[in-house]
């Protein structure tokens, strides 16, 4: 959940969603030029590297990986 | 180890940083430096600020019924010179950020088109400028560049340094490359704290960068910290997390209980679905315990020009809203299942205290934003403040610094405290084994986030909780083991949170009467007698030593009556 999936066909390695991932979710793999999920369990589903990334590469969801205690 | 020299030091890129920043080089301060753990203009509660910007206009809204309001919510503890400066100075903030090219929503005829949100009555209209929520940081990134603002992206500052020669003086600060790893010693004759408040990694959205880094480094270097025991109590859906209460509030949505009666009347007559965010969390709590949940927010009034708003303001969670399935084919679903959220003092409560110039009380350290205590707006955040605080204190805190740094020489680090913090900065990664830092977080809010805890407090629950947080703090966070930078950043995080918690916990112990958003169910008064009062934490020999300080009310233009009384939701719920 969270950030679900990079579509690797899509993603052209421009590096966006490493640079502006509040949460530091995302990291480009250098090599492959492919961008990649790497502490998925911090992703706060904030949709900013869905929205910026300028292939419409990455979907996210609203559901988050890591719940918070809930008050009741 | 790198070290970086600069004139003035902004530690945190979300609004408030930048307008210190941008102001800091508009008075001609040639080295100023911003640095954000994340990447400015992405980064910090400012990017997903929810579209609302409560803003006095000149001319066009009644002062004193402003003033009174924000006085009024903030139950007395406000710094109502601040309340007032800051009501001065917002609308001339607004024309600047429109002037940068934010777009704030207008009407056929150029007016600014105003919501009336939370906190708004017909007795009482309060109306709230809107703006496109993303946009504001984008704008104020740009502006920063176009000034010449030094920025450093994923750079997370974490410990304070003082001058060699007086450990009264802030001389620089101590961080490390997200990235890379790579620590950093910043040299810089002031340093303006504009990252942010303590959010404890709640359900509430957006906010998990919120981590009380500026409180805690202020405190440990020797600053005070005031208003802990005052949370924000927001609101979100249950099943992930949102945000945009003003806005849903002012298109109409209302609260229902399980038995699909609106409840909100019962516990706030005046201004029902429109209460602040304090009395909606308390109602929802009464609600719960009276066996009325789970509780749900009503969209059955939303038609398409509300969701065409919707979508207008809040972009982000519009997209939530679409890919859950609440919103299909133009039309949102009626019912959502709705819950309070602690989160900690984002958007309002307690931070560092700041005079009117912003200063901390130590030489050179400046505080702005969420960082601060709220001087203005005291207990609640008088909604949708939080953005248009962080402009005017941002800019206030830039210009102070910069008349302050004028004719400085360059300080002189302490190179015993550089290698002691470095150590501590760097000793979860040392570790061969231990905790991990998500561990301690979920522990925290374990302790803090049930409603019996946080939202209708009991000095017994109060203190159970606060145990567990000492254990913590004595036992687990020396154990935190980070992987990698990733998990070393997430480990200082969690640490930051445990002290936090214990600071909350602490004031809300000490506090022994109910105000506003501080609910005791074993002191159910308002107490004008003996708790026209702030409580301030500082640091002394590594132990929290908590004092209060009387509020001068009496030089202040409203003076509220020294009497007795009962707390609202207190009489509603008829506690003894």
């Amino acid at each position: 959940m969270g950030v679900s999936w990079i579509d690797l066909e899509l993603c052209n390695g421009c590096g966006r969603c490493e640079l502006i991932c509040p949460e530091d979710v995302l990291r480009l793999d250098r090599k492959e030029k492919k961008a990649f999920i790497k502490y998925l369990r911090d992703c706060q589903s904030c949709f900013l590297c869905e929205l910026e990334c300028p292939q419409g590469a990455i979907f996210v969801t609203p559901y988050r990986e890591r719940r918070a205690v809930m008050p009741w | 180890m790198q070290e970086i020299i600069s004139d003035i030091l902004v530690i945190g890129g979300g609004a408030a940083g930048c307008f210190a920043a941008i102001k800091a080089k508009q008075s001609g301060i040639s080295k100023v430096l911003l640095v954000d753990k994340g990447y400015v203009g992405k980064s910090g509660c400012s990017k997903f600020a929810a579209g609302s910007f409560k803003c006095f206009i000149p001319g066009e809204d009644d002062f004193e019924l402003w003033f009174s309001k924000a006085v009024e919510e903030g139950y007395y503890i406000n710094d109502q010179i601040w309340t007032r400066i800051h009501l001065d100075e917002v609308f001339e903030r607004a024309k600047e950020l429109e002037a940068w090219g934010l777009n704030f929503l207008k009407d056929r005829n150029g007016r600014f088109q105003r919501l009336e949100g939370q906190g708004s009555s017909k007795q009482r209209p309060i109306k709230t400028m809107m703006f496109q929520g993303p946009q504001l940081m984008d704008v104020l990134r740009a502006t920063a560049r176009k000034h010449s603002v030094r920025i450093m992206d994923r750079t997370m500052v974490t410990h304070l340094l003082h001058h060699a020669n007086d450990r009264d003086m802030i001389a620089g600060a101590l961080g490390f490359d997200l990235k890379t790893g790579r620590q950093k010693a910043f040299k810089a004759k002031a340093i303006i704290l504009s990252a942010g408040a303590q959010a404890y990694k709640s359900h509430y959205a957006y906010q998990k960068m919120a981590t009380g880094d500026a409180h805690v480094m202020g405190l440990r270097a020797g600053a005070a910290i005031k208003n802990y025991e005052f949370t924000c109590h927001h609101l979100s859906c249950a099943d992930f997390d949102t945000t945009g209460m003003n806005v849903l509030q002012g298109t109409g949505a209302r609260f229902m209980n399980s038995k699909g009666e609106p409840y909100m009347k019962k516990y706030d007559p005046e201004y029902g679905d429109h209460a602040s965010m304090n009395r909606l969390s308390a109602a929802m709590a009464c609600e719960v315990r009276l066996g009325n949940g789970p509780l749900y927010y009503d969209f059955g009034a939303f038609d398409a020009k509300s969701l065409d708003y919707f979508k207008k303001t809040l972009p982000i969670m519009y997209k939530a809203f679409e890919r859950a399935g609440y919103i299909k084919g133009g039309k949102i679903k009626d019912r959502v299942q709705w819950v309070s959220v602690n989160m900690g003092n984002v958007g309002y409560g307690g931070g560092l205290d700041i005079n009117t110039r912003c200063e901390t009380s130590v030489q050179g350290l400046y505080a702005a934003g969420d960082a601060t205590c709220g001087p203005a707006s005291g207990v609640e955040g008088f909604s949708a403040y939080a953005i248009p605080f962080a402009t005017t204190s941002g800019a206030r805190s830039g210009l102070a610094a910069s008349e302050y740094v004028r004719g400085r020489n360059d300080p002189l680090l302490d190179k015993e405290e550089v290698s002691f913090c470095l150590g501590e900065l760097l000793a979860p990664l040392r570790r061969r084994d231990g905790v991990e830092p998500d561990y301690v977080v979920l522990k925290v809010q374990e302790a803090i986030f049930p409603m019996d805890v946080y939202l209708l407090r009991h000095g017994k629950r109060l203190e159970q909780a606060l145990g567990k947080i000492c254990q913590l703090r004595d036992e687990i966070v020396p154990r935190i083991k980070a992987y990698d930078t990733h998990y070393l950043r997430m480990a200082l995080e969690a640490s930051n949170i445990v002290t936090c918690a214990e600071m909350f916990l602490r004031a809300a112990i000490a506090r022994t009467e109910s105000r506003g958003s501080h609910l005791r169910e074993d002191y159910p008064d308002i107490d004008n007698t003996k708790w026209l009062k702030w409580i301030v934490f500082k640091q002394e020999n590594g132990e929290i030593v908590v004092s209060t300080e009387p509020i001068p009310v009496d030089e202040y233009p409203m003076k509220p009556e020294r009497k007795i009384r009962r707390h609202p939701i207190a009489s509603v719920m008829r506690w003894k």
